[in-house]
């Protein structure tokens, strides 16, 4: 046996060592492959990019198909084989002359070669000559300063004059070059004439093809592409890469600084900013308003705004917890978790906005427009918001306005006491639409020593209500006037109370109406809450009432009035209310609580000494007044005692950048801690956070619950959260000139008194339509009205309307608008209509006695001989004294009016093509069918007519001819 | 109301624009409609305006009931057909404005094709129509001032147009049907229809009445037969 061999210069097992290393070298290279392979290779960014790949080939070969079939079908593959077999014959015909076209190309190549030589020389000759120019006059700079020598100056004159001869004699072998090149093309062009002409023809028609294939072709790469992206050296120019837009101007706060948003949602989401993925799975979606967002074509490009600035979220990542993606609801929720293992992301402030407020965001940089078009769920939330008084007791800046509910300075007049009692404890009882709010009974307030005591507080506050209400004298019907409900029905329907009003439950469902016509309260139960004289006084002037109502005023006959009102007061209220006895008042309770009450104001002593003193009518005065403060009636209702009270809620102006450790969830795990499931959780339910706590009486919750449905919670929702600070500089945010800044102003007065109610206004409202059967019997499209009438007029209309559609049951109320506002509105729709000549006039001195004759034959009188001929405008149009056959239902406007009624340059383009301006007019078109003119000479006769419509109003100038 | 809205989902749904080609193997349907029990009486109106022209009084042609039951005026059409026969696109649908009426009352015409208004009457009408459930707007609204006026208008807008004249004869009403495809026919007095030309396959048959609404029958067509449609009974509602 061998001896061991000795290792003398190592202390240890080298072989062995050289295993160790081995191995451990191999696992290190392995993880090595393994990290770049998978965990930094294999990137589910990735994965969407290359799914999204395959997915626009799959999309590009059906269209090539499509295509492919298309032109083997039909007329175009008549076309392509009438267009082959030309080729054929064309080719046939160059193949005779080929030996002339092969001269032809000798000829080029030869003429080719002396192109490029003479081309080359004369570059040469120009570079040379350029340089020693330059040499020149640095020499010639030298001898004048008095350093060099004469002689050698005029050597190099005479050497630059050899070299720009020189120059000129190549420019003139490289234009002789040029020409016969050019000629010898030319020769050969014409040869192929026949053939190009028809290749070009079948390329045309092939064009969407050959694109399409080019497309798939760029698509489908080939090995370059896939070496490019494989693992190791997709570092240097992968085609699978991730996507960003910086966006300078638009800013994450993220405490202390600000960064730039630098969005690669579309890294992902490859489909976003392109047509034709609208059916496509998440992350490939086109997005769902394109014409607005993303595309170059859009008010919000990609590149100019990026994502984050609407939606939030995570700018930079690429991962989708990462992004801070924040599901819509919880069954969404659940998919994600199992899908994406979702989870929320602490560390980032702006988690995603779920899609359903995403319009929040419109406000950052759209807050003056008052209906924002394309944002129908904040326009819903802001009117929501306006319409319950939201704002009476949550400051939001900007938000003023008449108090939303009625004033109560003349309750007295109007109903009694245990009406008011009811309607305090339980409003939704009575009118389970109304914007009244409930206070009492709430899920804080609804043990049994709450309940004993939401009498007493009810009973004091009615009690304080009556004490300070005026008992004015109502005017009563008069006396043997007698109501008719069936023509009250009518009219009710007819007249324009429904553009505002309710009457009962509607036959789609609320969910079928829109707040405007919510407006004001539903008109059931009316004789439960007051007298018929009341009703009957109030719709004949409620200003009377109160000076401050938004109530119009619809200019009701005595006889009009009194069959409303026999109407209404036939209107049950919901059913149950009132069927239960009013409980007696607890005196006990009563006590306590005003004692409860004294102390928040002095000692215990002292108010025990105080409350001995006070009487209990003064006991309940006295609780009402502090209920009132407490719960913030006033807020909405104009109510004696509180003309200077501060609003009790929390200011809302920035609540949509309110940060969440400052939203107090209480005791509830349930509900998730974002803004929006705060908010949402508290219109639902707004005492939930005190459940679970020990709270005194006065230390409660009080916010009421406000009868809401899901949509408008999540509208109104939405609304609280587009209020924020983000500062958006003027290079990004929304700037509006002189004319857009009257519309807004003018719109927040629009809206104010529900003008959209009744009449559409740009692509907003318009509601009262769908009650009408025949489209022109619904309030007139008021769009165009800047456009359309002179603001003289306007004013005066406004202040004091008349009736210009004789054929419209539904009227133009009286709203008593004070000076200030009409000329707001005046200006709002010249705004609207970009109106830049203020105040327009025909100069009538202009008008030809023979424009104004055409004009005359044209219009038309019965009797006259050329009637047969004319237009017969007398036919529906009143105008000088003659009035049409038909009841005046079926009148057109009185044309009399027209001189101070309308912009001159209105009426062309109004007769031009009335349905374009006014969908549904029932004016119609006389002069063109579209764009096809119906008479001969259209232009002329429109201002013909024109011109004699400005000559009506001359004392009887019509009927002065008969 | 709602009833007669209700075509139009079927009328103006097709995903795909009709393809008109050269049909092999067609079929035909042929058939007739009749109305159960007696039609309601007719409406009298009472004229106000241009009565030298328009007569006294005008009856409405709602139901024009022939010999057993006979209905006329029942558009008969198949539902959602997406490949026929081309449409021809050089017919043209007439209406007349004839002594305050319009003529005819009932029509159907396949977008493309024009149709032809005219006026007979020496005095103003207009025609205005609205697509029923298609917005506010109005499709058609023009004004024929002169006697022997004709336009002729391109029609785009599938559906069931209302025609209207605004010029005081509140009485003229008339029905423009407008579908995508070519099969569709209008019943003549008689309650007969017949549509040609069919490639082979099930269909829905449809009537539309103005008042009466839809009904809607399976149908089979075979190629190269002609199938003779059970008699269509409209009911009339309570």
């Amino acid at each position: 046996m061998k001896p061991k061999k000795a290792q003398p210069d190592h202390a240890y097992n080298i072989p062995r060592l050289n295993k160790i290393f081995f191995w451990s070298s191999l696992a290190a290279l392995l993880s090595i492959v393994w990290w770049v392979v998978d965990v930094d290779y294999d990137k589910p960014w990735k994965r969407y990019q290359r799914e999204f790949r395959s997915l626009s080939m799959e999309k590009v070969r059906a269209q090539l198909e499509r295509e492919q079939n298309r032109l083997a079908r039909g007329r175009r593959k008549q076309q392509l084989e009438e267009l082959h077999a030309q080729l054929t014959t064309a080719q046939d015909g160059l193949r005779q002359r080929r030996i002339e076209q092969e001269e032809a190309r000798a000829r080029f190549g030869d003429a080719e070669k002396r192109y490029y030589v003479a081309d080359q020389a004369n570059r040469f000759a120009r570079a040379v000559y350029d340089a020693y120019r330059y040499e020149f006059e640095t020499l010639r700079e030298h001898v004048e300063e008095g350093h060099g020598d004469h002689a050698q100056l005029e050597q190099a004159e005479e050497r630059l004059h050899e070299l720009d001869l020189e120059r000129q004699e190549t420019l003139v072998e490289f234009q002789e070059a040029t020409a016969e090149r050019d000629a010898v093309q030319a020769e050969l062009a014409a040869l192929t004439a026949a053939v190009d002409e028809v290749e070009s023809g079948i390329a045309t028609l092939e064009a969407e093809k050959t694109r399409l294939e080019g497309q798939l072709e760029s698509l489908e790469g080939g090995v370059v592409t896939t070496v490019r992206n494989s693992p190791m050296l997709d570092f240097i120019s992968p085609n699978i890469k991730i996507q960003q837009v910086v966006v300078e101007d638009l800013r994450f706060d993220v405490n202390f600084q600000t960064i730039p948003r630098v969005d690669r949602c579309h890294t992902c989401h490859q489909g976003i900013d392109k047509e034709g993925w609208e059916e496509a799975e998440q992350p490939f979606r086109s997005h769902p308003n394109l014409d607005l967002f993303l595309t170059s074509r859009s008010p919000h490009p990609i590149e100019d705004f990026g994502c984050s600035v609407c939606h939030s979220g995570w700018d930079r990542s690429v991962d989708f917890k990462y992004a801070a993606h924040y599901p819509r609801n919880a069954e969404q929720r659940e998919e994600w978790e199992q899908k994406y293992e979702w989870e929320t992301i602490h560390k980032w402030d702006h988690p995603m906005l779920p899609v359903q407020y995403a319009q929040a965001s419109c406000y950052k940089c759209h807050k003056d427009e008052v209906y924002l078009a394309g944002a129908p769920t904040l326009n819903m939330g802001r009117e929501t918001f306006e319409r319950v008084g939201c704002w009476g007791c949550h400051k939001v800046e900007g938000k003023i306005g008449p108090k939303v509910g009625p004033s109560l300075r003349v309750l007295a007049s109007k109903s009694d006491r245990d009406w008011v009692r009811r309607w305090v404890e339980d409003p939704w009882s009575f009118r389970p639409t109304t914007a009244m709010p409930r206070f009492f009974n709430l899920s804080n307030t609804s043990d049994e020593r709450s309940l004993a005591r939401n009498d007493v507080e009810v009973a004091a506050i009615t009690e304080y209500l009556f004490a300070r209400s005026e008992r004015r004298s109502v005017q009563r019907m008069p006396h043997g006037l007698r109501g008719d409900a069936l023509n009250g029905e009518q009219l009710v329907n007819a007249v324009g109370c429904k553009g505002c009003h309710l009457v009962g439950t509607p036959e789609g469902g609320l969910d079928s109406i829109t707040t405007r016509q919510r407006f004001g309260p539903n008109l059931i139960g009316l004789s439960e809450k007051t007298t018929s004289d009341w009703v009957y006084s109030w719709i004949r002037n409620p200003k009377h009432w109160n000076p401050d109502t938004r109530m119009p005023n619809l200019r009701l006959s005595a006889q009009e009035a009194a069959d409303i009102t026999t109407y209404l007061m036939g209107l049950a209220p919901a059913e149950g209310f009132g069927s239960e006895a009013l409980p007696d008042l607890n005196p006990q309770l009563r006590d306590e609580v005003t004692l409860e009450y004294l102390q928040n104001s002095m000692s215990r002593r002292v108010a025990e000494e105080t409350i001995a003193t006070m009487s209990n009518y003064d006991k309940m005065l006295f609780l009402g007044e502090k209920l009132i403060g407490r719960y913030g009636c006033y807020a909405c209702h104009d109510i004696p005692g509180f003309e200077t009270a501060e609003p009790i809620g929390v200011e809302l102006t920035t609540e949509g950048s309110k940060i969440i450790t400052r939203f107090d969830f209480g005791l509830i795990h349930d509900v998730p801690h974002t803004r929006w499931d705060w908010i949402e959780t508290k219109l639902h339910d707004p005492r939930i956070w005190d459940r679970g706590k020990v709270k005194d009486p006065q230390e409660k919750l009080r916010m009421p619950e406000f009868n809401l449905s899901d949509e408008q919670i999540t509208a109104v929702t939405t609304f609280v959260l587009s209020l924020v600070k983000d500062e958006i500089p003027a290079t990004k945010r929304k700037m509006y000139d002189a004319h857009e800044q009257a519309r807004n102003e003018g719109m927040r007065l629009v809206s104010n008194n529900n003008c959209m109610g009744c009449h559409q206004l740009m692509d907003f409202g318009g509601d009262f339509a769908q009650y009408v059967e025949d489209p022109s019997k619904a309030p007139p499209l008021i769009t165009p009205t800047g456009a359309k009438v002179q603001p003289e007029w306007l004013i005066e209309f406004l202040h004091a309307p008349t009736t210009i559609r004789p054929w419209l049951e539904v009227r133009m109320p009286s709203f008593h608008f004070e000076r200030e506002q009409i000329t707001t509105l005046v200006s709002m729709f010249q705004g609207i209509s970009r109106v830049d000549e203020r105040y327009p006039f025909l100069d009538r001195a202009s008008i030809t006695p023979a424009s104004l004759r055409r004009g005359r034959a044209l219009f038309g009188q019965k009797g006259t001989s050329n009637y047969a001929t004319s237009l017969k405008c007398n036919s529906c149009h009143p105008s000088g004294n003659v009035l049409p056959e038909s009841p005046p239902t079926q009148w057109g406007p009185d044309l009399n009016m027209a001189r101070e009624r309308l912009r001159p340059e209105w009426v062309p383009d109004w007769l031009r093509n009335p349905q374009a301006i006014q969908p549904g007019t029932r004016m119609p078109n006389f002069f063109y069918d579209e764009d096809t003119p119906l008479v001969e000479n259209p232009e002329q006769d429109l201002i013909d007519l024109r011109n004699f419509l400005w000559s009506l109003g001359d004392s009887g100038q019509v009927s002065s001819r008969r | 109301m709602l009833l007669s809205i209700l075509p139009l989902l079927l009328l103006a749904a097709p995903v795909w624009a009709y393809e008109g080609v050269e049909v092999e193997n067609a079929g035909s349907l042929t058939g007739r409609v009749r109305l159960e029990g007696q039609p309601p009486a007719a409406v009298v109106t009472e004229v106000h305006k241009n009565v030298s022209v328009c007569g006294t009084t005008v009856e409405d042609r709602t139901f024009v009931v022939g010999e057993g039951g006979a209905l006329a005026n029942v558009v008969v059409y198949l539902a959602a057909v997406g490949v026929g026969r081309p449409i021809d696109l050089e017919a043209i649908g007439e209406l007349d404005n004839r002594e305050c009426r319009f003529e005819p009352h009932v029509q159907s015409l396949t977008v493309g094709q024009k149709i032809e208004i005219k006026n007979s009457d020496p005095v103003l009408h207009n025609t205005r129509t609205e697509v029923l459930g298609g917005g506010i707007g109005n499709r058609i609204n023009l004004a024929m001032a002169r006697a022997g006026t004709t336009i002729r208008k391109p029609i785009r807008y599938p559906g069931i147009h209302r025609l209207r004249c605004d010029a005081g004869h509140t009485w003229m009403n008339a029905y423009l049907l407008v579908f995508e495809h070519p099969y569709h026919v209008v019943t003549g007095t008689d309650g007969t229809f017949e549509l040609d030309e069919v490639p082979p396959g099930e269909y829905t048959l449809m009537t539309w009445h103005e008042k009466l609404g839809t009904s809607e029958t399976k149908i089979g067509v075979k190629a190269g037969e002609l199938v003779e449609v059970p008699a269509i009974v409209l009911k009339q509602s309570q």
